[in-house]
């Protein structure tokens, strides 16, 4: 038992100094992500802000959101070896993210952020060789009942390398640049384009 | 009619199953001694057949789901004959999935467990065990009965209006049951659960108030508390957690009946649901869970005391034995109600609670373990070298300790907050529960049936088709549960009506089918059951003595269909505890008889 408490305090201690940040949301009865951009803060936001073109109601005046990357449709990223800190959220009823596979879980709540750390060990591709299933892929599940679709909450997880995930976000383009195209400082070719660009990849999220 | 309790002897020496006509003054309408009750045993009664009809029900819901989960996306036409849009195409619709197990936990943990296991237990054996000739208020007795008749009304209506029953899980967390836009079951359906609770709350308090005055006040002469069986214990600690915890169920759910119709923000905040923002700030979702589970962790001992006493009871009796520490049993029993009111929380370590108080909620609830272990020990040695009488009943306590040693030991992964993490919320946790607390009780509830009918009915239920009963029950109870927990462990969720869009929890579909065919059986031999029992009432083999089961306990003291009043003649007085079984050289002695001159202390 002791050494379940001397766990517990350290699974649900405080996030390493180097941990990257990334934000999840859950509505019903979907997963949203946001990453904190460059600046490594994610930037604030308020319910009330909530629209069709900003979907996580984030607040513009807030320059630590300028270079937030909004993620819908694709699967979450993430860095081999390298700590993250899920900061997490709910829009309507209370979800909670439930990841089977790195034996980690946490509601979601609306109105009360909550956060978890956790360290992927081995990415997607060691996966797939180590079990021997070319189809293997990190779940997100939804583990608290939400509503009629709540067995079909679900998102992804890739777990890759540093150069694999760089790769990918340069590829990402800030919310920000899709609300506000003219602040975006390479702005021809990236404005709408980008937002298509990356929904639609992973299909079953709704 | 006011029917106060007959004290005086020849009013009350009329046999049950044939009204006598001939005390002109004391004749009973059919209304006044069937339907508006005073009398306990009736009301017992009551409470258990209607504890009966809400099993089916709740189980016929769980053989639905379980179609669902062992065959997903097949059609079953006989479905959309019966539930219309519900089961479009054959196919059980998600919004009815869910539907059936919100009201299946909700009937089974409240209507069978609580109302129907306690109600009838405590209304038939407190008055009959402790010596006296009603409870303390019959009339509030018969109220209990009555709230509860109501709860079950509006519970059944709210089945048949138009967006269906509450959806939302029987545990109705906020915002979900707050929020008729995000679930059809959170419109009309959860404002009837809420009245119907509240319905049930009443009951359940004119009820537990009832049990407490009865057993502290109305003992017969001789009968100290020592001196009561284990049954009356474990239904007195079971009044006192349902009279302590209930309010604060009923309060929490006020709060929410605010939250739904008058706009307040208890339990609400920073919602966005389905593109409409609600202006709701400042309200704790959390909230909910601390006041729901401030009664729902002692629920699951207002289920399974009443259990634990009548084992114990049965255990003695069958295997003509004295209990095994007698004040131990009671020691725990005093532990487990008073633990049960500092665990609460081990429910909720990833809602994001402190995770200090997290860790003092592990340590309260692994506490628990101790005061269940001395239970565990004491049953056992309890039957070790017993002269073991293999009844019905017996089994079915026998099956009692087998369930509550393998539910137990699950519940220590789950009390660790660190597992837990891994296992909450998952198909590990349904196991777990189903095992240790529902069909544990309901197997202390078999056994309570089997032995007590004898005194509820006058005859017996027919013995062949109760060995069919347990071991049927038994072997499937185990084969229904003991899987999930694998499902459990690969991390499968509760509550996911189909599994074949994921990649990770995809692979039990044959396990699945398994416990869905299994699932059937056990059920067709549960309504198998419900004939004997009906059956029995009016054709059942008939008892020819006042003991049949050579018990000590007063309630085979009084005649074999007692009237009102239970008694003909004085209540007889106690002079003994209630176990002594095997005692010098006589296989058992009353505690009615005195104590001998060269009697052994036991």
């Amino acid at each position: 038992m002791g050494f379940g408490i001397f766990y517990w305090y350290k699974i649900t201690g405080d996030a390493p100094k180097n941990a990257m940040q990334v934000e999840i949301v859950g509505s019903q009865f979907k997963w949203e992500f946001r990453y904190p951009g460059k600046d490594g803060i994610i930037g604030k936001k308020y319910y009330k802000n909530i629209s069709g073109d900003n979907p996580l109601g984030q607040i513009w005046e807030d320059p630590a959101n300028h270079d937030d990357v909004y993620i819908t449709g694709d699967a979450m990223h993430l860095v081999v070896n390298k700590p993250v800190k899920l900061i997490i959220g709910a829009k309507d009823v209370i979800h909670d993210v439930g990841l089977a596979h790195f034996r980690m879980k946490m509601d979601a709540v609306p109105g009360t952020p909550t956060t978890m750390w956790f360290t992927p060990m081995k990415t997607t591709a060691d996966m797939k060789k180590e079990t021997g299933n070319p189809d293997f892929v990190y779940e997100i599940s939804c583990d608290q009942m939400c509503g009629k679709g709540h067995w079909s909450m679900r998102g992804e997880i890739v777990v890759e390398t540093q150069e694999e995930f760089d790769a990918w976000m340069a590829k990402q383009t800030p919310k920000y640049y899709a609300v506000f195209p003219n602040e975006n400082p390479n702005k021809p070719k990236a404005d709408t384009t980008a937002k298509p660009a990356t929904t639609g990849a992973v299909a079953g999220t709704n | 009619m006011s029917e106060s309790i007959h004290v005086h002897p020849g009013s009350v020496g009329h046999d049950v199953a044939h009204d006598d006509h001939h005390h002109g003054h004391h004749e009973q309408s059919f209304i006044s001694k069937y339907i508006f009750s005073q009398d306990h045993k009736t009301i017992g009664k009551q409470f258990l057949i209607t504890g009966i009809i809400w099993a089916i029900i709740g189980g016929l819901f769980s053989v639905l789901f379980r179609l669902q989960l062992g065959f997903p996306g097949q059609s079953f036409p006989i479905l959309e004959t019966f539930f219309g849009h519900w089961a479009k195409g054959g196919t059980i619709q998600p919004e009815f999935y869910y539907a059936l197990v919100t009201m299946h936990g909700t009937v089974l943990v409240f209507f069978v467990l609580t109302a129907g296991l306690s109600g009838t237990f405590a209304n038939l054996l407190i008055p009959l065990q402790v010596g006296a000739r009603d409870m303390a208020s019959p009339f509030m007795n018969m109220l209990s009965y009555w709230f509860f008749f109501m709860a079950s009304v509006v519970m059944v209506a709210s089945l048949f209006i138009q967006t269906g029953p509450a959806s939302g899980g029987w545990t109705v967390y906020p915002p979900l049951s707050a929020l008729g836009q995000a679930s059809d079951g959170s419109k009309l359906g959860m404002d009837l659960w809420i009245v119907a609770m509240a319905l049930f709350v009443v009951s359940s308090l004119l009820g537990g108030l009832n049990y407490i005055a009865t057993i502290l006040n109305m003992r017969t002469k001789g009968m100290s508390m020592t001196r009561l069986p284990l049954t009356i214990w474990a239904l007195f600690f079971t009044a006192i957690l349902g009279v302590l915890s209930f309010p604060v169920l009923l309060s929490g759910l006020i709060l929410l009946l605010f939250d739904r119709n008058l706009g307040t923000s208890f339990y609400l905040s920073d919602i966005v649901v389905g593109g409409e923002i609600l202006p709701n700030e400042g309200g704790s979702a959390i909230l909910f869970q601390h006041l729901f589970w401030f009664l729902g962790h002692p629920e699951v001992y207002i289920i399974l005391l009443p259990a634990m006493g009548m084992v114990s009871e049965i255990l003695s009796v069958n295997s003509r034995k004295p209990i095994f520490g007698y004040m131990a049993m009671l020691g725990s029993l005093f532990a487990i109600a008073i633990l049960a009111f500092l665990v609460w929380a081990h429910h909720m370590f990833v809602t994001g609670l402190n995770p200090f108080l997290g860790s003092v909620f592990v340590l309260l609830t692994l506490l628990i373990a101790v005061p269940s272990a001395i239970k565990v020990f004491n049953w056992l040695t309890t039957l070790w070298r017993g002269n073991i009488r293999l009844f019905p009943s017996t089994l079915f306590a026998i099956g009692f300790v087998s369930l509550f040693i393998s539910g137990g030991l699950t519940g220590i992964f789950l009390g660790n907050s660190t597992i837990d993490i891994h296992l909450h919320d998952t198909m590990f946790v349904v196991a777990h529960f189903h095992i240790v607390m529902g069909v544990a009780s309901m197997f202390g509830m078999f056994a309570g049936v089997y032995h007590w009918f004898p005194k509820m009915f006058g005859r017996y239920l027919n013995m062949t088709l109760g060995y069919i009963h347990f071991w049927v029950t038994m072997i499937g109870a185990y084969l229904i549960f003991w899987p999930m927990h694998y499902e459990g462990l690969a991390g499968m969720p509760r509550r996911y009506l189909d599994k074949s869009i994921w990649k990770s929890f995809n692979q039990f579909g044959d396990l699945d089918k398994m416990i869905t065919v299994v699932s059937i059986i056990v059920f067709a031999v549960q309504l198998m059951f419900v004939f004997n029992f009906f059956y029995s009432i009016f054709k059942g083999r008939k008892v020819t003595s006042t003991n049949p089961w050579g018990a000590n306990t007063l309630e085979w003291t009084t005649p074999i269909n007692p009237g009102h009043g239970n008694w003909t003649g004085e209540i007889p007085e106690v002079h003994r505890w209630a176990y002594d079984y095997g005692k010098d050289g006589r296989e058992f002695i009353p505690q009615t008889e005195p104590v001998g001159a060269n009697e052994s202390k036991h």
